[in-house]
């Protein structure tokens, strides 16, 4: 079969998804400056290997790339933004204490990106993935590697832990 | 239902993930539950107010124009290719739809061992148990799908009536580019249908490979090559509703 010179196809599949890959990048990485290089480096990936890309979503494929990309990129250069506690699944519940619906509703942008903002990387990724990029479960357990009940726990618990930092906001 | 597992479903149930049985189970669970349903309102308001408040960041133009750049090699060889869909469209327009005119953009495909290729993809669809990438019986849905994939969308034709409806599309990789699968329903059935450019000839024929019956056909310069395991007579008889429906033009705007 011949072999096409991939960049026939790249701007068809990844620059209508470029948005997706910024915001997953913008929220994992917590600055717009490192997300334009984390995405920039997460495309010339796509580039080398949209001949390996299996057909299926777009989205989800481009997200996977930005999402090994965003991690190895923040290895290597935020390295402190990974530090992460040991057996993070088993962790028990932070704060029971759940806040009032009322008290959630009236959370406002900068408390809701400073609470997503502090949930450690496996909470956070999987909340983002969700809530900002609309995945499906399935999406999400084949972009981040784990079983779906694990998808379906991290999320119980990235939400629990960001309602309960919103009801501290604002009692301060 | 174990409290871990209240949990989990409450936010399945939240995230569009239960199906129509699960949901009525979980509505079930939370009528008999306050507790349960004030942590389903806790969870809606938060939904609610981040959607509310957080504005989904946007790529800077000057990414998106490197990242454009990126592709730029293509931008002389497209050229060739570029006037070719023209010459095709100009051609195409004598009696054929401008749904078409897509097929122009990708090179033309080798038939050697293309069928073997369109098989795997049927075959691959099925067995993950997900034969669609957008499911939908709506050909104004399906359509879209593929027209924010590719720079113009196949031709979306629904067979319901006549007993082959149309659930969805699929994005296969054909020769290593990415090219659309329409799949269609036939009783319990699922027909894969792909669409490719022709150049040359291509001989009409049905035959029967490895169990999966295969009609190919072809309108204009468009080629088309059916695969599913119902029988090789239901297949013709696909082939010809969608042959028919394609020529009187029945995908209207689409």
């Amino acid at each position: 079969m011949t072999k096409y010179p991939s960049h026939e196809n790249f701007a068809a599949v990844v620059l209508p998804h470029l948005d997706d890959a910024y915001a997953l990048a913008r929220w994992l990485s917590g600055s717009s400056a490192d997300a334009e290089d984390i995405v920039q480096e997460a495309c010339l990936r796509a580039l080398r290997g949209l001949d390996r890309y299996a057909g299926g979503s777009a989205r989800a494929w481009l997200l996977a790339i930005t999402r090994n990309t965003t991690f190895t990129w923040l290895a290597r250069n935020r390295p402190k933004a990974l530090l992460i506690t040991e057996d993070i699944e088993t962790l028990a519940p932070a704060d029971r204490a759940t806040p009032e619906e009322a008290l959630i509703a009236k959370a406002d942008a900068a408390a809701i990106a400073l609470a997503i903002g502090a949930l450690p990387p496996p909470f956070k990724e999987t909340l983002v993935l969700r809530d900002i990029n609309g995945l499906s479960y399935r999406e999400i357990a084949e972009i981040t590697g784990v079983p779906l009940g694990t998808v379906m726990s991290r999320l119980a618990r990235a939400r629990s832990l960001l309602m309960s930092a919103l009801g501290r906001s604002e009692a301060k | 239902m174990s409290t871990g597992n209240e949990t989990l479903l409450t936010h399945a149930a939240l995230d569009g993930e239960l199906d129509a049985a699960g949901m009525l189970d979980f509505e079930n669970h939370l009528a008999a539950n306050a507790s349960l349903a004030a942590e389903y309102s806790r969870l809606k308001a938060l939904r609610e107010v981040m959607q509310r408040e957080l504005v989904k960041p946007v790529a800077p133009p000057a990414l998106r124009e490197r990242v454009a750049r990126m592709a730029a090699p293509s931008i002389a060889p497209r050229a060739a290719p570029a006037w070719r869909a023209i010459a095709a469209t100009a051609v195409l327009a004598a009696g054929l739809g401008s749904a078409s005119t897509w097929l122009a953009l990708r090179p033309a495909i080798e038939d050697t061992n293309l069928v073997g290729t369109l098989i795997a993809d049927h075959k691959r669809g099925l067995l993950s148990g997900q034969p669609t990438d957008v499911a939908s019986s709506d050909r104004h849905t399906v359509k879209p799908w593929f027209a924010s994939r590719f720079a113009l969308a196949p031709k979306v034709i629904d067979l319901g009536p006549q007993g082959f409806p149309l659930a969805g599309g699929r994005i296969d990789v054909i020769a290593g580019a990415p090219a659309p699968a329409l799949i269609y329903r036939h009783n319990e059935h699922v027909i894969s249908l792909t669409a490719l450019p022709v150049q040359g000839s291509l001989t009409p024929r049905a035959f029967v490979i490895d169990g999966y019956s295969v009609e190919v056909w072809r309108d204009g310069a468009t080629g088309y090559w059916a695969i599913s395991d119902v029988d090789p007579g239901e297949l013709t008889k696909f082939r010809q509703l969608f042959d028919a429906a394609a020529k009187t033009g029945s995908e209207k705007s689409g």
